[in-house]
């Protein structure tokens, strides 16, 4: 039998000083390409399982491993995961393309490659005509957009997508999540959305778990 | 008139072209000048060295004590420079108790807050994400800031910079007490030159060359394009790692603890004698004679400095024209650019004859107090009157209050804390103030400041002790009133949220 592509085995988070588990014993398994959405309430701990998976914060207890290689205690540069935020946070002293390029330029990839991977990376969000663009000057869903590019280019393993739709409204979300859908599966990326609208899991991943289903109740 | 006269005056009085010019030709003049700005620059990288460190451990996580060690950075910045100069001078081995080192030391210590407050403050700003971004897409923590949090920080780490350089360029009583006679910085060659040569030219064409730097400096490092950033939520240090826990602790402890040792040490020199311990330095009549004479010459330059900066930042803050409301606040940082010992020259120089003939009047020196805090108080009250949304005073007129009355019940309520901080501002610059002092207190009149120096230039033990109990005197005065400040703003917004 082979292992999962991401194996999340009895999860606990606590934070230091509180007495009280945002979580205990979480468990998931991810097959390879899968898009798997978690909804639940806000305040559950979706948020911190996702921090969690890249390294931002760390498990209380439990193990993360990614392709078979346990990475609980690697540094998130090393983790090869990619995260769009809620919010996004362009790098705003960036322009668009040097916002998708950064990543590239940490994996050092040459000028041309970087060149070319911004252009596909802008294509596939429809973003192509904004690469000179200041990100202060970009819309709410412009700016989803790009960093769902920023986030695809390096090629992650893994791609985690914390409420990447919300603060947008009704019809540019619908849109957004189609699109999502669309760039995540030309991507063939692996990918994690943590979300509280049903809809927006079911219109974008291929299965959608609730939060507390993944907590063993010992 | 207080700011601008005396300026031009002192201007006008170097337009001797030899003696302008004798500042490069003579070699010593010239061997002066490059020292004070050699001293200032490496100060200002020093500071920054160590002072983006402590606005880092201060300005990105939430922790227990951080309030309290923030402000406790702000201690040195208001203690008297002359009193840093002594704390120094007597932490120091021997050899090392005057030169170059010992004062960019000193300037270190009394200018990390200026760091700490401009660079921290927009650190605070920064969201935690940006980092957290790039460090997914790959950055290792040395990358992350150099790509991501110095580009940010840029702006503030440069006006911080530039704000360190023009104070140690202007260094005047750490300059006194730590440079020693070999090392004259150019605001000791203005006293010397105009207090005990009585060269008047060759001390105000001092003053142009010192106001040419400084505004070199203005011109080079002003208007930095800084993207806006709103405030932030910061993130509770509990969260993080053991060792990042760990460094942080330890590294707010150190910040703690080299903010108050020089003081604390200070203090101890002042109770000890050859013949144990003792209060005896404490208690002279003279210390205390001239510690109220401070106090109520603080009072006055407190009371003044308050009343025109406030309606110089109320005139900044509520203008809608761009030009007057530069012109305000190019009028009320002239104190800035020029230094408090080229201020007191400028007074000497324009008030001493018919009309304005003010030689030895008594409220001279609280008046040119008031001028050198008058900056810092319109810094302080300006961006806070800028805050406050005009639509909640068009409510309170449309409620029926009259402007008087809307003003005193919207803006004034916003207003009370930082005008108490300005106040304490003004009074602690006062308190210490050293420079313009110099030149214009009156015999018998002197302050503790004043006193502290005459002290220092006599030799023998006692009297070199007494120094340090004034210098204790006064750091700790100035200590309390940011203290008392501090609670009462703490104690008032608690108050106002119960």
């Amino acid at each position: 039998m082979t292992s999962p592509f991401l194996n999340i085995s009895h999860l606990s988070f606590q934070v230091p000083g509180e007495s009280t588990s945002i979580f205990s014993h979480l468990s998931l398994e991810i097959s390879e390409g899968e898009i798997v959405a978690i909804i639940g309430p806000s305040g559950s701990g979706k948020s911190s399982l996702l921090r969690i998976i890249c390294g931002l914060t760390p498990a209380s207890f439990g193990t993360v491993h990614l392709q078979g290689k346990d990475i609980t205690n690697s540094a998130p540069h090393q983790r090869n995961i990619g995260m769009v935020f809620q919010g996004a946070f362009l790098f705003p002293h960036l322009t668009v393309s040097e916002n998708v390029a950064y990543g590239l330029k940490m994996r050092k990839d040459s000028k041309e490659s970087q060149a070319h991977r911004v252009n596909e990376m802008l294509n596939l969000v429809h973003m192509s005509d904004f690469s000179h663009r200041d990100v202060a000057h970009l819309s709410g869903g412009e700016t989803t957009r790009v960093a769902i590019a920023r986030a695809l280019a390096p090629a992650p393993s893994l791609l985690l997508l914390d409420e990447p739709l919300t603060g947008l409204d009704e019809h540019l979300r619908i849109d957004l999540a189609r699109e999502l859908r669309v760039a995540l599966t030309a991507s063939r990326i692996t990918a994690i959305l943590v979300t509280h609208d049903r809809n927006e899991a079911a219109a974008i991943a291929d299965r959608v778990v609730q939060f507390s289903d993944l907590i063993a109740h010992l | 008139m207080f700011v601008i006269w005396p300026t031009l005056v002192v201007l006008s009085r170097s337009f001797n072209r030899s003696s302008l010019f004798n500042v490069l030709s003579d070699s010593q003049l010239r061997q002066m000048l490059w020292f004070t700005t050699w001293q200032a620059l490496l100060s200002t990288l020093g500071t920054l060295a160590i002072g983006l460190p402590a606005a880092l451990v201060l300005s990105r996580y939430a922790f227990k004590s951080r309030q309290m060690i923030r402000a406790l950075t702000f201690v040195p910045f208001v203690l008297p420079t002359v009193v840093v100069g002594i704390a120094f001078a007597s932490l120091a081995p021997a050899q090392y108790q005057s030169g170059p080192l010992p004062l960019i030391l000193a300037h270190i210590y009394l200018n990390i807050a200026v760091v700490v407050r401009v660079v921290g403050s927009r650190w605070e700003k920064l969201p935690t994400a940006f980092n957290d971004n790039a460090a997914l897409l790959g950055a290792t923590p040395f990358t992350n800031f150099r790509t991501i949090t110095l580009p940010l920080l840029r702006s503030s780490i440069i006006g911080a910079g530039s704000i360190v350089f023009i104070f140690c360029f202007s260094t005047y009583g750490a300059a006194r007490v730590l440079a020693g006679p070999r090392f004259p910085t150019i605001e000791t060659e203005i006293y010397r030159y105009a207090f005990f040569l009585g060269n008047m030219p060759q001390a105000s064409a001092l003053v142009v060359w010192q106001l040419f730097v400084i505004l070199l400096v203005l011109a080079l490092t002003h208007r930095q394009k800084s993207i806006s950033l709103a405030q932030q939520n910061l993130m509770p240090l509990s969260s993080e790692r053991q060792t990042k826990r760990l460094f942080f602790s330890v590294a707010a402890t150190l910040i703690a603890v080299g903010t108050l040792l020089p003081i604390a040490i200070l203090f101890t020199d002042s109770l000890q004698s050859y013949e144990g311990f003792t209060f005896s330095y404490w208690a002279t009549s003279d210390m205390w004679t001239s510690f109220f004479t401070s106090l109520s010459i603080a009072l006055f330059a407190a009371v003044m400095a308050l009343l025109f900066g406030t309606g110089s930042a109320l005139a900044i803050a509520y203008s809608t024209r761009t030009r007057f409301h530069m012109f305000v606040q190019a009028l009320t940082s002239l104190p800035i650019v020029i230094s408090a010992v080229a201020l007191g020259l400028g007074y000497l120089l324009a008030f001493r004859s018919d009309p304005v003939n003010w030689r030895g009047s008594i409220w001279l020196l609280p008046v040119a107090h008031s001028a050198v805090a008058l900056p810092f108080v319109v810094r302080i009250i300006t961006p806070a009157a800028r805050e406050i949304q005009p639509e909640l005073r068009e409510n309170a007129l449309l409620l029926g209050a009259s402007p008087w009355e809307a003003w005193k019940s919207i803006d004034l309520r916003f207003l009370l804390r930082p005008l108490a901080i300005a106040a304490s501002f003004a009074f602690t610059i006062s308190l210490g103030e050293f420079g313009a002092s110099s030149l214009l207190t009156r015999h018998g009149h002197e302050t503790l400041a004043m006193r502290l120096g005459q002290l220092l230039s006599r030799p023998g033990e006692q009297l070199q002790k007494q120094a340090i109990a004034s210098a204790c005197l006064l750091a700790f005065s100035c200590i309390a009133i940011a203290l008392i400040v501090e609670y009462a703003v703490q104690f008032n917004r608690k108050k106002r949220t119960q």
